[in-house]
């Protein structure tokens, strides 16, 4: 059966469109929220997804002016950035060797490093607490960015080994034989070759660090030094009374970056997801 | 203009390093002879001026005694996680805010206090007696305390009256206008809850049905006719309000009475006052009776947060020193009117007439520390208490038993819950 290129479309924007409402449901919510006067906020007769009494900027003033909002996002980014490269460096170093090369237990290793992965934060943070204090990094963001690694690296590993495994051996083999030395074939062949899952395990990598929370409350205390997710909480939510469109509009705006960097990659990062799904 | 990837890696890539240099510098070390800071961890207080009165008072004693005040605020819920990870690293904040029973849980880190509590009640006179519940623990005072945080009913004057009804003096009474008042489409609301209002709420509830959780020697004594007929209270109840109250945080309430809607909840003077700053159109009936009282009698339960000062902080003199300037007249002067009646003073001397008491409903809160009791009550202060507390057993029992488990099942849930964290049967 021969069908429109109209009707196609109209079937993938339908088939699509449940998806994108469920996606964007929470960014409408924040938005809706953030934009309402507080009497408005409290009002459960009005309808949640319209703003009736007139649109207001007071919480994102508030957020802006009366908070340190701009310093936690700033803290967030670099925290998120700087924690992201380390941890795919190192994991790029670890999951070729335990791709590629042959040695003693890589298989044991590979298992390992999974299971490192899944041990919760919340075991973590109290011996971690103590390291960061031994090396006089409390209450710094060389903490966090000391810390972080402990779960992005066994995490950006495992996809990365799953990945390498994907690219054929002869490829880097071809590279060897042309005179390369393996370095220089894991740069000029391999890497090339692995980008998409090398932006995958990075976004994921940014998004694990970016919205971290145990870590960030327990190993800092000043205001300034916070990062997103803490100061939105800690500092919007003040006994039973919480800023509802404050925290909605921080946390709008907080998750904009990563919307912006998945939107970029969006291609790479299916590449990189799908990469192995259909291998034989 | 199109944005490439290429090109907003370059323009990220270079802003972030520009931002990143100069956000992170290698930590070093204090050096010799520079100036002390004082650290303080407290509980973010819905009163924002709260906190800025510890802060002024802080930078004021800084600035008398060549140091420099930090102080620290942080959502109540998150100070466990806070304080256990500065224990576990022996490093961090000089004085941390400890509420209700916590000093239980946390005395082998702490420094006694008996200098400093001994010489404010020898200037102003001994504290409430649950005031030394909270900071009194094993002979000794590992705690000042510094304020309390009272429940008051807070109801609608205009919703009530157009029922016919007067604000409830018995849970009786409010169980009669319940019925009323949902049918006016302005329900009554409690948390039936995991939050700390739940507890609040639910705890002097048993009390006041003359049931208790466990006996002076902390054996259980939960599975009673009191503790039955409290149940059925609450069922009874429960079918009055919108079910969405099984559902609620410690902002529900508030929620439930600031969007219009609600016309009763128990609470902290926090919606009250938040109606009165906000300038609420409902504002001026928006007011505070006392919580109602049951067959044996009325029961008031408090919030008391205390300050302990870490065994392993640096500055152990000075913090003392800090606590003592804590209380003297103009400090308090300062944290009451700032508090405005959220904040309510441990010691009776300050109690007598404090800034909040001008206002007609705030004034039901004066003396209310004299018959306030912690969790525990009416076993002495204990970590079984406050484990029980920050599990919610008691609101877990009242939500299970709304939800058609019978007296037997909700009471044997909790038992069970109770005997897990060390209660003996």
């Amino acid at each position: 059966m021969v069908r429109s290129p109209r009707r196609r479309a109209a079937i993938a924007y339908l088939t699509a469109a449940p998806f994108v409402l469920f996606a964007l449901f929470p960014l409408v919510w924040m938005l809706m929220a953030s934009l309402k006067q507080d009497v408005e906020l409290y009002d459960l007769a009005q309808n949640p997804f319209l703003v009736r009494a007139g649109i207001t900027w007071e919480h994102y003033n508030f957020l802006f002016t009366h908070t340190a909002f701009p310093l936690w996002l700033r803290n967030s980014m670099v925290v998120a950035s700087v924690t992201t490269v380390l941890s795919v460096l190192l994991a790029l170093l670890a999951a070729y060797a335990l791709a590629r090369l042959r040695f003693a237990l890589a298989e044991a290793a590979t298992t390992f490093v999974f299971i490192v992965y899944l041990v919760p934060t919340t075991l973590l943070f109290l011996p971690l607490a103590r390291l960061m204090a031994l090396f006089h990094l409390s209450n710094t963001l060389w903490s966090l960015i000391a810390t972080y690694p402990a779960f992005m690296v066994p995490f950006a590993t495992w996809m990365l080994t799953a990945y390498f495994t994907t690219i054929p051996r002869d490829v880097e083999e071809s590279a060897l034989v042309d005179g390369c030395t393996r370095t220089g074939a894991l740069w000029h062949v391999v890497l090339p070759l692995a980008r998409p899952g090398i932006i995958t395990a990075a976004l994921f990598g940014f998004t694990l660090a970016y919205s971290e929370f145990i870590y960030a409350l327990t190993f800092i205390s000043t205001t300034s030094l916070k990062t997103v997710t803490t100061g939105v909480v800690v500092d919007l939510i003040r006994g039973d009374f919480f800023y509802w469109g404050s925290l909605m509009g921080g946390a709008l705006v907080a998750s904009l970056p990563v919307v912006l960097l998945f939107s970029l990659f969006l291609d790479h990062y299916v590449a990189g997801l799908t990469a192995g799904a259909v291998r034989g | 203009m199109k944005i490439t990837r290429r090109g907003f890696l370059k323009a990220a890539g270079g802003t972030g390093l520009a931002v990143a240099t100069g956000t992170l510098r290698w930590p070093h070390r204090v050096a010799a002879g520079s100036s002390t800071t004082l650290r303080l961890l407290g509980h973010s207080a819905f009163n924002e001026d709260s906190d800025k009165a510890i802060a002024k008072i802080g930078n004021d004693f800084a600035a008398q005694h060549n140091s420099t005040f930090a102080g620290d605020f942080i959502d109540q819920p998150e100070v466990a996680a806070k304080l256990t990870a500065e224990e576990q690293a022996k490093s961090g904040h000089d004085i941390v805010d400890l509420q209700d029973n916590l000093p239980t849980i946390h005395k082998d880190y702490l420094v006694p206090l008996d200098d400093v509590v001994g010489d404010i009640a020898k200037q102003f006179g001994n504290f409430y007696q649950v005031a030394k519940d909270s900071g009194y623990v094993d002979g000794h005072w590992l705690t000042l305390p510094w304020i309390g945080n009272g429940t008051l009913g807070v109801y609608r004057a205009d919703y009530f009256a157009q029922v016919g009804e007067r604000p409830p003096a018995t849970w009786d009474d409010l169980l009669r206008a319940a019925g009323k008042l949902k049918k006016a489409g302005h329900p009554v609301g409690l948390p039936i809850s995991q939050c700390e209002d739940a507890n609040s709420i639910f705890y002097p509830l048993l009390w006041s049905f003359g049931a208790s959780v466990a006996d002076a020697k902390n054996k259980l004594t939960l599975d009673s006719p009191q503790t039955r007929a409290a149940l059925g209270y609450g069922r009874k109840l429960f079918a009055q309000m919108d079910a969405t109250v099984l559902s609620w945080d410690d902002s529900g309430n508030n929620k439930h009475m600031l969007s219009g809607r609600g016309s009763y909840t128990i609470n902290a003077p926090s919606i009250y006052l938040r109606a009165q700053r906000e300038k609420m159109p409902f504002a001026p009936s928006v007011r505070h009776t006392l919580a109602p009282s049951g067959p044996k009698g009325r029961f008031f339960y408090a919030d008391i947060h205390g300050w302990g000062v870490f065994k392993f902080g640096q500055n152990i003199d000075l913090a003392k020193q800090f606590l003592r300037s804590m209380f003297t007249e103009a400090s308090q002067k300062t944290a009451l009117t700032l508090g405005s009646g959220y904040d309510m003073p441990v010691l009776p001397h300050f109690d007598q007439n404090p800034p909040y008491a001008k206002d007609s409903n705030l004034r039901l809160l004066v003396g209310f520390m004299r018959s306030a009791h912690l969790v525990a009550y009416p076993a002495p202060p204990s970590a079984l208490a406050e484990k029980a507390y920050q599990t919610y057993v008691i609101p877990n029992m009242f939500a299970k038993a709304v939800q058609g488990a019978s007296d037997g099942d909700a009471i044997a849930s909790a038992t069970t819950a109770l005997v897990d964290i060390g209660y003996t049967r």
